[in-house]
């Protein structure tokens, strides 16, 4: 990997910031709508849960993987070794250790309920005994009786609510990793939000980006219909506004405060070395997506797959462009310099895209990618007079 | 389970308040063991079946989210404070502002362990096999078609079985179909090959 002088960090902790960012919108899809009772959130929050536990599965690699020594990354977790040592816990890196561990954990478990009637469904219907025995056993023998249904509704209900404030917590706590680091740049209060409005905008662009071709490919254009992809790009838009909000203040800081060093950072990674990366971010995650306001760009697929691809690129330009600039301009000049990743930083990049499309894939091919049980409800209710 | 082996009688009904209303009936002819099995959560069903039952669920995710905040604390202070003190800048051992993350996680993650777990206590699951699940085969439970389980309860008599199974018939009630299920499992599964099930 490229770690050296001054990227010390080599583009793993940029890519673990993006992947967790992208998991976050799936539960932000799943948990935070359920909450507010969104109507278009039925069809396409199962979609949205897959993408968030593939995601976050690559999240956990990087951290591990930038490690000096990987093979020791549980000794981050407090348990009782015979060396007496502790994690500090005091250490923003442990915070983050903890959030994603729990949130992988939570997201397992949260997902698993969701899934569990519609496990019963598939094996309901399956035909072939192989099958039956599979997804009967997955379905743990989930009836569907009335007392099931009591207990899955208050325990959803309870699991969206802790789920919801949960998300808003695991990003911003990668953001005070990053508050709590004295490196310019760094060391500002307003990261907790900004990363959050990062993890919306590039999680709905990840559920829009895989919903159009999944609609498509399982002729679900009846269920994830236009007024769906439509409210999605309404949030990602949203989330595009903040993330401008956050943009601003990032300039601000630097220029307002009377910090020599900020001022060297911001100039350098605005006009200086690291001026594509800064200007494309902004490009493509605040100018272009403001086309959204139009709904004519909402309504055609095209034109909301390349948004949503440009925000997921320009998304991982801005995790590069908080990391690198802020080390290559650090307090001493003696520590300037100009990082470009290596070959075996891309292919890291290039083994977790693959990782991620392994696990969306099959869980796509062997799980129910809409909430069976859900579609019924609705269906059920739109049928009655 | 009476005489004959037989578990219960089942009858599917065209609508969530056809079900209700079935299962209303069954309650005020005095059985206490009936069921409904819904392809999806049918409001207010629980509530006419069980109308006296506490929800306790969510007092154990509470108290297992309070027990998670406690642990998560002591691990943190026991940590910091007792077993392995570091003195970094002169910060005091006990920082409890520092603790507060860690602490939440493990607050929340206690409480969605408990409603996972307890989710799975309350709904008697894992059981792999059960008599209902075998009507399902023959598409009962599947297609958007509601059915309930009256089951008489062992001290109902058989006077009572009896006046459950021409209930099950009544114009009031209405099912589309009605069956007896349960008994042996090689039984029903005969049965099922015979098209005995529908």
């Amino acid at each position: 990997m490229g770690r050296r002088d001054p990227g010390r960090r080599g583009l793993a902790i940029a890519e673990y910031v993006w992947w967790i960012a992208l998991a976050s919108g799936g539960t932000i899809v799943s948990a935070l709508f359920y909450l507010t009772r969104s109507p278009w959130r039925l069809a396409t929050n199962r979609i949205a849960e897959s993408m968030m536990l593939s995601a976050a599965a690559c999240a956990g690699l990087m951290p591990i993987l930038h490690l000096g020594r990987p093979r020791l990354f549980y000794w981050l977790f407090p348990y009782s070794t015979v060396m007496g040592v502790w994690p500090q816990v005091r250490s923003p890196l442990w915070w983050d250790f903890i959030c994603l561990l729990c949130y992988i954990l939570m997201s397992i478990m949260f997902y698993y309920t969701g899934l569990l009637p519609d496990l019963a469904s598939v094996r309901d219907l399956a035909q072939h005994r192989r099958k039956q025995m599979l997804y009967g056993i997955l379905a743990l023998g989930w009836r569907g009786s009335a007392q099931h249904w009591r207990n899955h509704r208050t325990v959803y209900f309870i699991m969206c609510a802790i789920m919801a404030p949960m998300v808003i917590s695991v990003h911003s706590v990668v953001g005070l990793d990053f508050a709590g680091g004295l490196t310019t740049g760094w060391h500002s209060t307003q990261f907790p939000p900004y990363f959050f409005f990062g993890a919306v905008i590039s999680g709905m662009a990840l559920v829009i980006m895989l919903t159009i071709p999944v609609r498509h490919g399982y002729g679900l254009q009846n269920v994830i219909t236009a007024h769906h992809i439509n409210a999605m790009s309404k949030v990602m838009l949203v989330g595009s506004v903040m993330l401008g909000y956050a943009y601003f203040w990032e300039a601000w800081g630097p220029l307002y405060s009377s910090n020599i060093a900020d001022r060297t950072w911001f100039v350098a990674s605005v006009f200086g070395s690291y001026e594509p990366s800064y200007w494309a971010r902004v490009t493509l995650n605040v100018i272009i997506p403001q086309l959204l306001w139009l709904p004519l760009v909402r309504r055609s697929e095209m034109l909301l797959f390349l948004i949503s691809l440009g925000i997921i690129v320009g998304m991982w330009i801005e995790r590069y462009d908080i990391v690198i600039p802020s080390l290559a301009r650090d307090w001493i000049p003696s520590y300037w310099g100009v990082y470009f990743p290596t070959v075996w930083d891309w292919a890291i990049l290039a083994g977790t895209i693959g990782l991620f499309l392994t696990l969306f894939l099959l869980m796509l091919r062997f799980l129910p990618i809409v909430s069976i049980s859900e579609m019924r409800e609705i269906i059920a209710e739109e049928a009655a007079p | 389970v009476s005489d004959d082996g037989q578990l219960g009688l089942v009858g599917a009904f065209a609508s969530p308040d056809a079900v209700i209303e079935a299962a209303r009936q069954l309650r005020s002819l005095g059985f206490r063991e009936v069921e409904a099995y819904t392809p999806y959560p049918v409001e207010g069903l629980d509530g006419v079946l069980r109308p006296s039952r506490r929800p306790w669920l969510p007092l154990i995710i509470a108290v297992a989210a309070l027990f998670g905040a406690a642990w998560g604390y002591f691990i943190q202070y026991w940590d910091e404070a007792l077993n392995y003190p570091i003195n970094v800048g002169g910060r005091p051992h006990n920082s409890w502002p520092a603790f507060i993350v860690g602490d939440f996680e493990f607050t929340v993650l206690c409480a969605v362990a408990a409603a996972f777990f307890g989710l799975l206590v309350f709904c008697r699951l894992p059981r792999l096999y059960h008599p209902t699940l075998k009507p399902r085969s023959s598409s009962v439970l599947q297609s958007i078609a509601f059915s309930c389980v009256s089951r008489p309860a062992i001290r109902a008599s058989s006077h009572s079985a009896s006046a459950a199974s021409s209930s099950a018939t009544a114009p009031s009630m209405s099912p589309r179909c009605r069956d007896e299920i349960g008994g042996p499992y090689r039984h029903s599964r005969s049965r099922l090959r015979n098209g005995g099930l529908r």
